[in-house]
């Protein structure tokens, strides 16, 4: 791109133009992004007047193992939220690109991005009942001969995580189906002709042409759904709210709970603003990584 | 330009924004409060003028509270009552804001006596108590007793109970006559050789909903026998050098964890809420129910003639039973309240006849001695263990409350990995007075 010198006054005139949304942005997004990162500095109950800790409570947050161990838990759902997802996702993607008659395509595509519309609230409350010991999860396993395999699977340490993980998954994967298959739809038909007359396969065409083709919408697809694992806050507050223990708490939950319940104003925004920090550096990469090509 | 670039560019600049805001502004907090408020000497004289009081509560005692206003207005006719009721899963993080505010209701529950002591959002209410003649029993008015530094158990009164809230055991009776089990166990012993009945019978012996932490009011119980009121009570007032972390709490805790390897809880205990526990309770899924009077009017719907209450037994049968219990409202006026003679001559009426017969037919037990009658037959067994249990002086409050993050960050992870087997007892004492360490200063 060649760089072009602009005008001072038509500089000024854009800027004048940015002003309305700028103001907008920086009373909304950017001052409490600063507010939070000033209280987090201090000991704050929420009402009174704080007391200055410095850098206190980052201090607390990487050596007191339930803090930073929520940060790791939502690193963990990162498999379930983004990665299962994606790659379900493409696959079904494909197979209804496949599908000839359009009715079936729509009716199919329509009930999976289904759970997408639910919120993660609501959708907590109706896993929690289906994960249950009498749930309806367990009655499948049961009737299936595979009642060894039954847990209680927000009751147990072992794989409560994993359950809080899957209701992620079912509700990403409509997300990730749509936006994949938008992006198929882009691409040129031809190359698949093409492939095709050269002998290629079902497999050699999704890693040779659907795969590149696609490079856009996965990293849309990662980024978004990335966020939403290291943020999560309603679906583990409605179904386990952080336990059995701490085995299922993440940084959103623990945020809310140590400023509005336990008053550490201050502890709850060192670790909103060492979240935020961490998305920032995982999301900024995979972005540059994703977009490297097309500069 | 990449978006690593743009976050990359925004961090610097916000982290610069927020350094130069640190080094500008001052501390956060402090600055907001103390409205334009008039002071005026305490009496009994509210005159005629017209008066607007403004209350403030949580919202699953607005019926009771609707009740209070209007018999309240009928007496005083020139004051109207405006309450406002905040969803009860929240007023207890919204209570500190809404006392503290310039603009604060007259009369509210004060749902943390310490913060609002200190920060000094409540005022003492011992001229009023003379004023009335206020004569609530000790035992249910030592919490909201606090020195000026906000160290509750002791000093000035700054809130005033309108009825009692008590933890206890519900059973069903119907279950317990096809176990063979005719009457309530009066010893801890008597109720382990029940469970054991239930349990080889494949009923439920205990619903336990540990998802919420409603283990603790049954542990609470056993603590309270090994180790005495006064060293439940002592830490829950946060004296200095309390602790759980001491034999009787352990043994209570070893004696949880035994039951749950019994299977005497229910299977999905941890992952159990309290209301879906309520349901299987009522739809008759097991013998005992550990909970306390607030579901009284809900298991007398459920169960009717079947449901039965007593209150936890001790570890002997000469052992006196204990409970853990306390305001069902704790009603104090905020330093902002504008009228505070009428506020107070609102607590006042809280403590009538009236009104207690009131919350009585609400399904709270009063806090007043009298011979008060529900037509719930649940409720009147409660009434009944309340004033044996009255007698005997042994309640405590309850250790949910002993810090403001007690229940959510102690009580109910910690009751959930002993439960589940994952935390010895004598770690999870240590882990509750961890919590309770953090908090306490």
């Amino acid at each position: 791109m060649k760089q072009r010198r602009v005008r001072p006054r038509l500089l000024m005139v854009s800027l004048l133009f940015l002003l309305p949304a700028f103001l907008f942005y920086a009373v909304f997004v950017l001052w409490p992004i600063i507010q939070t990162m000033w209280y987090s500095l201090y000991d704050w109950n929420g009402i009174d007047v704080a007391t200055w800790v410095g850098l206190g409570n980052y201090v607390q947050i990487f050596t007191d193992s339930n803090l930073y161990g929520s940060i790791l838990h939502s690193f963990f759902l990162i498999i379930f939220f983004s990665i299962m997802p994606i790659i379900v996702g493409l696959i079904v993607a494909v197979l209804i690109k496949d599908i000839k008659l359009k009715s079936v395509s729509s009716f199919v595509q329509v009930c999976l991005f289904l759970p997408r519309v639910i919120p993660g609230a609501a959708a907590g409350v109706a896993w929690t009942w289906m994960l249950a010991d009498h749930g309806a999860i367990n009655q499948i396993l049961r009737s299936l001969g595979l009642g060894q395999f039954t847990h209680v699977w927000l009751g147990e340490q072992s794989v409560a995580l994993g359950a809080v993980g899957i209701i992620g998954f079912w509700l990403q994967l409509g997300f990730c189906i749509v936006l994949l298959l938008s992006g198929i739809g882009g691409i040129d038909a031809s190359l698949y002709e093409a492939a095709s007359l050269d002998g290629a396969g079902w497999w050699r065409q999704l890693f040779a042409i659907t795969l590149p083709g696609l490079r856009g919408q996965i990293g849309v697809c990662l980024t978004l759904t990335i966020v939403s694992a290291l943020a999560s806050f309603d679906i583990v507050y409605m179904s386990t709210q952080g336990g059995p223990g701490t085995s299922t708490m993440v940084p959103g939950v623990q945020v809310y709970r140590l400023a509005f319940t336990q008053q550490s104003v201050g502890l709850a925004s060192a670790l909103a603003v060492t979240l935020m920090v961490l998305v920032l550096l995982v999301v900024g990469p995979l972005q540059s990584l994703v977009n490297k090509k097309e500069d | 330009m990449t978006i690593s670039r743009i976050s990359k560019v925004a961090i610097s600049a916000l982290s610069a924004l927020a350094f130069i805001g640190s080094v500008a502004a001052c501390a956060p907090g402090g600055t907001a409060s103390s409205s334009n408020v008039k002071s005026e000497a305490a009496s009994k004289d509210l005159g005629s003028e017209k008066i607007t009081l403004t209350l403030w509560n949580g919202a699953g005692l607005k019926s009771f509270d609707e009740d209070l206003i209007k018999a309240f207005e009928a007496k005083y006719p020139n004051i109207t009552v405006k309450g406002t009721w905040d969803p009860d899963n929240v007023s207890a993080q919204n209570g500190p804001r809404v006392i503290s505010s310039a603009d604060s209701p007259d009369v509210a529950a004060i749902t943390d006596i310490t913060s609002a002591v200190r920060g000094k959002h409540v005022i003492s209410l011992e001229e009023y108590a003379k004023l009335y003649g206020w004569d609530i029993p000790e035992s249910q008015t030592v919490y909201y007793r606090a020195s000026s530094d906000g160290k509750v158990g002791a000093g000035d009164l700054y809130a005033v109970p309108d009825a009692v809230s008590m933890t206890g055991m519900y059973w069903n009776t119907k279950v317990a006559a096809q176990l063979g089990i005719t009457e309530a166990p009066k010893s801890v012993e008597e109720l382990e050789a029940d469970m054991k009945l239930a349990k080889d019978a494949g009923i439920t012996p205990m619903i336990m909903p540990a998802k919420e932490g409603g283990t603790s009011f049954i542990y609470q119980a056993l603590w309270t026998n090994n180790s005495g009121k006064d060293v439940i009570n002592n830490w829950i007032l946060q004296k200095s050098g309390s602790s759980i972390d001491e034999n009787g709490a352990v043994k209570a805790a070893e004696k949880i964890q035994e039951w749950a390897k019994a299977g005497y809880f229910s299977s999905d205990a941890v992952a159990l809420d309290g209301t879906t526990a309520l349901g299987r309770f009522n739809k008759g899924e097991g013998l005992f129910f550990p909970s306390g009077s607030w579901f009284s009017s809900s298991i007398n719907e459920g169960l009717g003639a079947d449901a039965g209450f007593f209150a936890y037994p001790g570890n002997t049968t000469d052992q006196a039973g204990s409970a853990a219990s306390n305001a069902v409202t704790p009603y104090g006026i905020p330093a902002n309240s504008k009228h505070k003679n009428a506020a107070a001559a609102f607590i006042d009426f809280t403590l009538s006849d009236e009104a207690q017969q009131l919350a009585v037919k609400h399904g709270y037990p009063a806090i007043m001695e009298g011979a008060w009658k529900s037509d719930n037959p649940v409720l009147n067994q409660i009434l009944e263990a309340e004033s044996g249990l009255v007698k005997a002086n042994n309640t405590t409050n309850y250790i949910n409350n002993a810090t403001a993050a007690m229940q959510a960050s102690g009580i109910i992870p910690n009751f959930q990995t002993l439960i589940d087997g994952s935390q010895a007892p004598a770690q999870f004492v240590q882990a509750i007075q961890k919590q309770w360490d953090s908090e306490v200063k």
